[in-house]
């Protein structure tokens, strides 16, 4: 009985739209290699492995109505593993000890520095997040011995599956793998009584507190979620890249998957992702046709987005004038989020 | 009579098949029509960008230049594609991936931190094989490391070494009689790179020489303040100051020293950017590096290129001294005209990207600073000397009794490493 | 030993000055009207450029110490329009703090960007004032004039902004407006909070473009240097305390002493010691050394 409920529940008629467009994204992204350039292969891998720190941000956003500017901790923390694992002190490139174990380092470190930064909402989060992130990179930064300092560590080896060496179109899918998955993994948490919970601390902390919900340790885990994701994609985008500096470790690098989530909207779950393929998108028709002018057209971009659709972001924009072309289409209902 | 026939019919079959394998032969070596595409891959945003300035605009102006009045590249006229890396060494990468898989260029002159350089380096040598052309990146991890048997890559800056010695020897030979010696520099990789290796490199020449201060200040922090450094320095009151700071920091530090009566108290200052940033770092009588010629080497309004190439600079620009990024620019733009030229002298037929990189070894061309020549994969950047800062008349600044140390004292021989190469120094004197 | 401590303490007054200004500029904004902006590092930006821009134009070489003083009240007022015209067209429309948070750092992200197409990325640089008034010995210390002169010019801003808010009427209405949240109350009992908002604005302008054109003699106005006006103002206003002007003025000094220590001390650290202050401080004292408590 519980199998029949479960499936009933899984694919209500509406539900099956999504899962349909969901699975015919994801081809597209699988056969697209054998149509574009490498470049356009490598920008979308870039924007595959972006989509999972930005969920981080999306996530912390729309759960909790927090800024979270600290990801490239995370991105970091990844990258200098895979770094220092399969580069500078060479030990292995296998995936599969380098995306666990960064995972763990990610989670470990999040749920302590969750402990300090969760506590703190609105601006206090928000510059917390900057300090943070700014020790870390003081850190890294100044340890030239073992860091390699501004010059980064630059000989990293391709990753290997199982012993395997991965081809560039191997490594591509791996991406798209691991991406897919946590955008899945992140549905079913958005889905799930963590999420609830979360959103009964946003809406008031002392009546969560009183209805016995841990609120601490719920935001703290919160923080690890974020922080696990973007950790993932450090290690990926490190071997994409086989270079690790600590701009890595940036608040500016982290306040990037600010700007892409708000690009994106962050009143509807597939935000994120239009966001990453947004921010990158922009960046490239910047960089051709306007080399010089990228501070003043991001700015201005989010800024814009901002004061006129708040937390709708292209998504929104997108979706609304969808639903004005297609009237009888019933596109207008969120995927998540209740807005305010 | 018919053997004589048939044998006429042979060389003449003969002559036709080699005439139009010649013909062909000519069509494929013929110079495709239309512009040819060279990648520029420079920091115009980001902290790196106050201390590359305008490097877009220069490679403008380099390309400007090459067009009008060199002809462009076999007489076909430069394409440029600028592109800004945000001084970022992953962004550097995403930029050459578009110049040479997108947008097809034949070469690409880019990166100026070592950061960029190491990134992008072993991608060129095992993916891209595209003739690329370094600005600075003078890390000597580069062609030690990094790349050790570079095909495709080619620096135009000067190495670390190269420029620890010039210094040392300016020092030495504008202050024979120094006991005590104090360095500062940026706090990243460069700075502790330069002054380490200046500091072994005087332990040769002058072992005597006590070194009694060394700091790294923050780099690129875009308006700080340095007083804790200056009043510290003066404290120890050395005899000769040897400072790196350059772009804003240099600004910064150069206002703060001023007013805090550096220059009157310390007997020789070596300010080795003094003069960058449009001359506002420039002080009268203070030691200073043309760094591959920051357009201060004296003939600049004079000559081939520069009595073209300056003006140009200075239009755009508002002033000659551009931390050399306009004369890097030139020289790299020339060195990959005169490769191009050499390969279809040589062969007859329009270059491979392999061509115009085997080529770029051993060439030597005229560029802004004199003669240049790249011998293993390093140009002599021959206008990196050191001279005393002069403001004349018109109030541009110019620099005078220029020390340039000779070539073969500065090259790092193929049989050394670089701390063997150090060790003999002292020896040649 | 004491001769050693003044050195740090008189090394640290250019970065001790200008954070007063500017992190009393931010917390005076989300004090009375509980509104996140960091527009103010922007107006930074514009008090140094207009500074060094005028300066070079009006005086060159010939430097007059009333003249200059005429410039930085130039770029004071610039300031002050900016930010409130800044207000009216754009901030206004903010509706949350996240918002404001987000949209007005990518708008600093935009003026960057702006600065670079107007003056280009070499620092410019009016240093004449900072020269010209010389160096005085204290206790064997040498310390330019001009830190003194900018040290007494916050301070003294601080002591007539404190009497204006404790000791005026106007005073009065603007505290009133700041202890009440929905700010009801206060315009029930006349209090014009349009008049107040703007004023606040004015107020905050004023303060930052004080900031960037008394300091860019000292480093020059440079692109980018909002980013570290706007971590260090920020900083010092978690360290303080929000709208506590001892508060501001406390954590300046302790920012800036710290990193000037640090820099001689431990130069490892001199970059990340402000972040490490705030996080302890935030771990301690969540509303700061001298804050009340404070939510907005």
């Amino acid at each position: 009985m519980g199998a029949n409920t479960r499936t009933d529940r899984m694919l209500p008629s509406q539900f099956d739209d999504k899962l349909i467009a969901a699975i015919g994204l994801t081809l597209l992204a699988a056969l697209i290699p054998f149509f574009v350039s490498e470049y356009v292969r490598t920008l979308i891998q870039r924007c595959l492995l972006w989509i999972p720190p930005i969920f981080g941000v999306y996530f912390i956003y729309s759960l909790l109505r927090q800024v979270h500017f600290a990801q490239s901790i995370f991105i970091g923390l990844g990258s200098y593993i895979v770094a220092f694992l399969a580069g500078k002190y060479f030990l292995t490139s296998e995936l599969l000890i380098l995306l666990p174990l960064s995972l763990l380092a990610c989670v470990v470190v999040a749920y302590v520095l969750g402990i300090f930064i969760m506590r703190r909402t609105g601006f206090y989060f928000a510059i917390m997040g900057i300090a943070v992130t700014m020790v870390f990179w003081s850190l890294v930064y100044k340890m030239r011995q073992i860091t390699g300092g501004s010059d980064g560590i630059s000989d990293i080896k391709n990753p290997t599956l199982l012993g395997i060496q991965l081809s560039e179109q191997g490594f591509y899918y791996i991406c798209l793998l691991i991406s897919v998955g946590l955008i899945v993994l992140m549905y079913r948490i958005l889905h799930s009584p963590f999420s609830m919970q979360l959103k009964a601390i946003r809406g008031d902390l002392q009546k969560a507190e009183s209805i016995g919900i841990p609120v601490h340790q719920m935001r703290r885990l919160a923080f690890v979620v974020a922080g696990a994701n973007a950790g993932l994609s450090g290690v990926l985008l490190a071997f994409l890249y086989n270079y690790v500096g600590p701009t890595s470790f940036a608040w500016e690098f982290g306040a990037q998957f600010v700007q892409a989530a708000i690009i994106g909207g962050v009143n509807y779950f597939v935000g994120p992702i239009v966001g990453a393929f947004a921010f990158v998108g922009l960046e490239f028709l910047v960089s051709t046709w306007f080399p010089n002018l990228w501070e003043i057209v991001i700015g201005v971009t989010v800024a814009l987005v901002v004061v006129t659709v708040g937390e709708e972001g292209v998504t929104g924009i997108a979706k609304n004038l969808l639903g004005r072309v297609f009237k009888g289409a019933n596109l207008k209902e969120r995927t998540y989020s209740d807005g305010k | 009579m018919f053997m004589r026939k048939s044998k006429a019919l042979v060389v003449m079959l003969t002559a036709a098949m080699l005439l139009v394998g010649a013909l062909g032969a000519a069509a494929s070596g013929e110079i495709p029509s239309g512009p040819i595409k060279i990648g520029f891959a420079v920091p115009m945003s980001g902290t790196a960008t106050s201390l590359a300035p305008d490097a877009g605009i220069n490679a403008q102006i380099a390309v400007e230049y090459i067009n009008k009045y060199e002809g462009g590249i076999l007489g076909r006229p430069v394409q440029a594609f600028i592109y800004d890396t945000k001084g970022d060494p992953q962004t550097t990468v995403d930029v050459f991936g578009k110049l040479i898989e997108n947008d097809g260029v034949e070469a690409v002159l880019g990166c100026l931190s070592s950061s960029t350089g190491l990134a992008i380096a072993p991608r060129v040598e095992n993916r891209w094989k595209i003739p690329t052309l370094l600005l600075e990146a003078t890390t000597m991890q580069m062609f030690t490391t990094a790349v050790p048997n570079p095909k495709y890559v080619y620096r135009i800056g000067p190495d670390d070494v190269m420029q620890s010695i010039t210094h040392v020897k300016a020092v030495l030979e504008n202050k024979p009689d120094l006991k005590t010696i104090a360095l500062g520099a940026p706090d990243y990789e460069w700075g502790h790179d330069v002054v380490n290796s200046f500091i072994k490199i005087l332990a040769q020449f002058r072992p005597d020489v006590e070194v009694v201060y060394t700091f790294f200040h923050p780099f690129g922090e875009a308006s700080p303040n340095f007083t804790a450094y200056i009043t510290e320095l003066m404290q120890r009151k050395p005899d000769v100051y040897v400072g790196y700071s350059w772009g804003t920091d240099g600004v910064a530090w150069h206002n703060q020293a001023k007013a805090m009566g550096l220059y009157g108290r310390i007997p020789l200052v070596f300010d080795v950017f003094a003069g960058t940033a449009k001359g506002q770092l420039a002080e009268e009588g203070v030691l200073a590096e043309t760094r591959a010629g920051n357009a201060m080497f004296p003939p600049h309004e004079l000559g081939y290129p520069n009595a073209k190439h300056a003006p140009m600079i200075l239009e755009r620009v508002g002033a000659l001294p551009t931390y050399g990024m306009g004369v890097h620019m030139l020289t790299g733009m020339l060195y990959l005209k005169a490769a191009y030229e050499k390969v279809y002298a040589l062969t007859g037929q329009y270059p491979t990207p392999e061509q115009v990189a085997t080529a770029l070894d051993g060439l030597s061309i005229i560029g802004p600073c004199g003669i240049t020549s790249m011998i293993n994969h390093q140009s002599t950047a021959p206008g990196m000397a050191v001279g005393k800062m002069h403001q004349r008349e018109d109030g541009l600044w110019v620099m005078e009794d220029l020390l340039i140390v000779p070539d073969y004292m500065r090259f790092v021989p193929p049989w050394m490493t670089v701390d063997e190469f150090i060790e003999t120094l002292g020896k040649i004197q | 030993m004491l001769s050693t401590c003044l050195r740090y303490v008189l090394n640290s007054l250019p970065v001790v000055s200008y954070v007063i200004l500017l992190s009393f500029s931010y917390s005076f904004i989300l004090y009375i009207c509980g509104r996140v902006s960091l527009t103010f590092a922007g107006i930074y930006l514009v008090g140094a450029y207009a500074t060094v821009s005028l300066g070079m134009a009006l005086m060159g070489n010939n430097m007059s110490f009333a003249g200059f003083i005429g410039i930085l009240l130039l770029a004071c007022l610039l300031g002050a329009a900016m930010l409130v015209a800044s207000y009216l067209c754009f901030e206004r429309f903010l509706k949350t703090d996240v918002h404001r948070m987000v949209a007005t750092s990518s708008l600093l992200v935009a003026s960057r960007g702006l600065v670079k197409v107007i003056w280009g990325t070499t620092p410019v640089t009016y240093s004449a004032p900072f020269l010209s008034m010389g160096v005085s010995e204290i206790a064997g210390n040498i310390v330019p004039n001009y830190y003194l002169f900018m040290l007494a010019v916050a301070l003294l801003l601080m002591l007539a902004l404190s009497y204006f808010l404790n000791r005026t009427c106007w005073g009065m209405r603007f505290r009133a407006s700041s202890l009440d949240g929905e700010r009801t109350m206060a315009q029930a009992c006349g209090v014009n909070q349009n008049v107040v908002t703007l004023m606040t604005f004015a107020i905050a302008g004023v303060l930052a473009g004080l900031a960037g054109g008394l300091y860019a003699p000292i480093a020059g106005a440079a692109y980018g240097s909002e980013g570290n006006a706007l971590l260090l103002a920020a900083l010092s206003v978690i360290i303080g305390g929000v709208g506590s002007i001892g508060g501001a003025v406390l954590a300046a000094f302790i920012v800036g002493i710290a990193r000037a220590v640090a820099a001689i001390k431990m130069p490892v650290l001199e970059l990340a010691v402000p972040f490490i202050i705030a996080s302890i401080t935030l771990m301690l004292r969540p509303f700061g050394l001298w804050g009340k408590e404070f939510r907005y």
